[in-house]
């Protein structure tokens, strides 16, 4: 088929219509080109400085935002990411956890100590006692 | 031919009619047998053709090189001139009405007359392809463009021109097989 299609090649045009054609098209006036406002920035725009300007623009936000980090927001950040001060922090943090651990420690050992004060009485009989009373309230 | 081709242009687009010429006879035979697959008449082939190298010289100054040959942008000329042709006239190709002036009998030799039988077998059944499948068989295998032109020229991907090409070939295929048959069949 395609051999065959091939063959079509030998179709041309008359060689009258050609000069007559031609001789026309030679004597009109050709159009001046005006491009499009468009045209102008895809001109412009082409794809190496398109990716140069794109790139240059993402390190001037880069580093506009590194500034921003170390002169505003940065001092605190920084001062907090000192070791020294989270040490201290870590000691405080310390204290308050044996702080807790010894209050833990010390209500138990003021509960029994009051237990004992208050007529040696044991658990059982505590319980009994509330038993009776939870009894009473309940008639 | 390419470095060759951009120096004639910059000077078409100067005005240098010589220039143009050079282009016109080195473009006018594939350009218009393109057109001439897509119309039904001679006349018609020869009025758009005429058409499409009035418009590449009055806008050739607004031509931009960008690495294809001149012809892609020609091409692209002609497919909207034809375009054109059938948005205004309403005209659609009729078979009955395909001019076979140009694959006229010269001889009367057997061999050459099968042939060219056969040749106008072909065309009448390209006329019945889709616009899109009859541009790339035309500027595929009657006018032997790489695929990267054709898809300049169509506005395509080389990709979907090879999509293109190979159902086309396929369809012709399939109807060329179709109407000889049916031929056949006639005569018997």
């Amino acid at each position: 088929m395609e051999k065959i299609l091939k063959k079509f090649k030998k179709i041309e045009p008359k060689e009258e219509f050609k000069r007559r054609s031609l001789a026309i098209i030679l004597n009109a006036p050709q159009n001046e080109y005006q491009p499009k406002p468009l045209e102008y920035l895809g001109a412009f725009f082409t794809f190496q400085k398109t990716m140069g300007m794109t790139a240059v623009a993402a390190l001037l936000i880069i580093s506009g935002l590194s500034f921003l980090n170390s002169r505003l927001i940065g001092p605190s950040l920084v001062s907090n990411l000192n070791p020294q001060d989270l040490n201290k922090e870590m000691e405080s943090f310390n204290i308050q956890f044996s702080q807790i651990k010894y209050y833990e420690d010390s209500a138990k050992r003021i509960e029994v100590a009051l237990i004992k004060t208050s007529g040696e009485s044991t658990t059982k009989e505590q319980n009994e006692e509330i038993n009776k009373i939870l009894n009473e309230m309940a008639l | 031919m390419l470095e060759e081709e951009k120096k004639y242009i910059n000077q078409a687009q100067k005005g240098n009619k010589e220039a143009f010429s050079f282009l016109y006879n080195h473009y006018l035979p594939g350009i218009y047998r393109y057109i001439f697959f897509k119309v039904s008449k001679q006349e018609e082939a020869e009025d758009i053709t005429h058409e499409v190298f009035l418009s590449a010289w009055q806008n050739v100054k607004g031509y931009k090189y960008k690495g294809l040959p001149f012809s892609s942008w020609l091409y692209q000329i002609a497919r909207n001139a034809v375009i054109d042709f059938y948005r205004t006239s309403k005209k659609t190709v009729q078979i009955e009405m395909v001019n076979e002036e140009f694959i006229k009998i010269q001889s009367r030799d057997p061999e050459i007359l099968n042939a060219e039988m056969e040749l106008e077998k072909i065309k009448k059944t390209i006329a019945l392809l889709k616009p899109e499948y009859q541009n790339v068989l035309i500027m595929r295998f009657i006018e032997e463009l790489p695929h990267n032109e054709v898809a300049t020229a169509l506005g395509k991907s080389e990709g979907a021109v090879r999509l293109i090409q190979h159902r086309a070939l396929k369809e012709l295929k399939s109807l060329y097989n179709e109407t000889t048959n049916g031929k056949d069949i006639k005569e018997i």
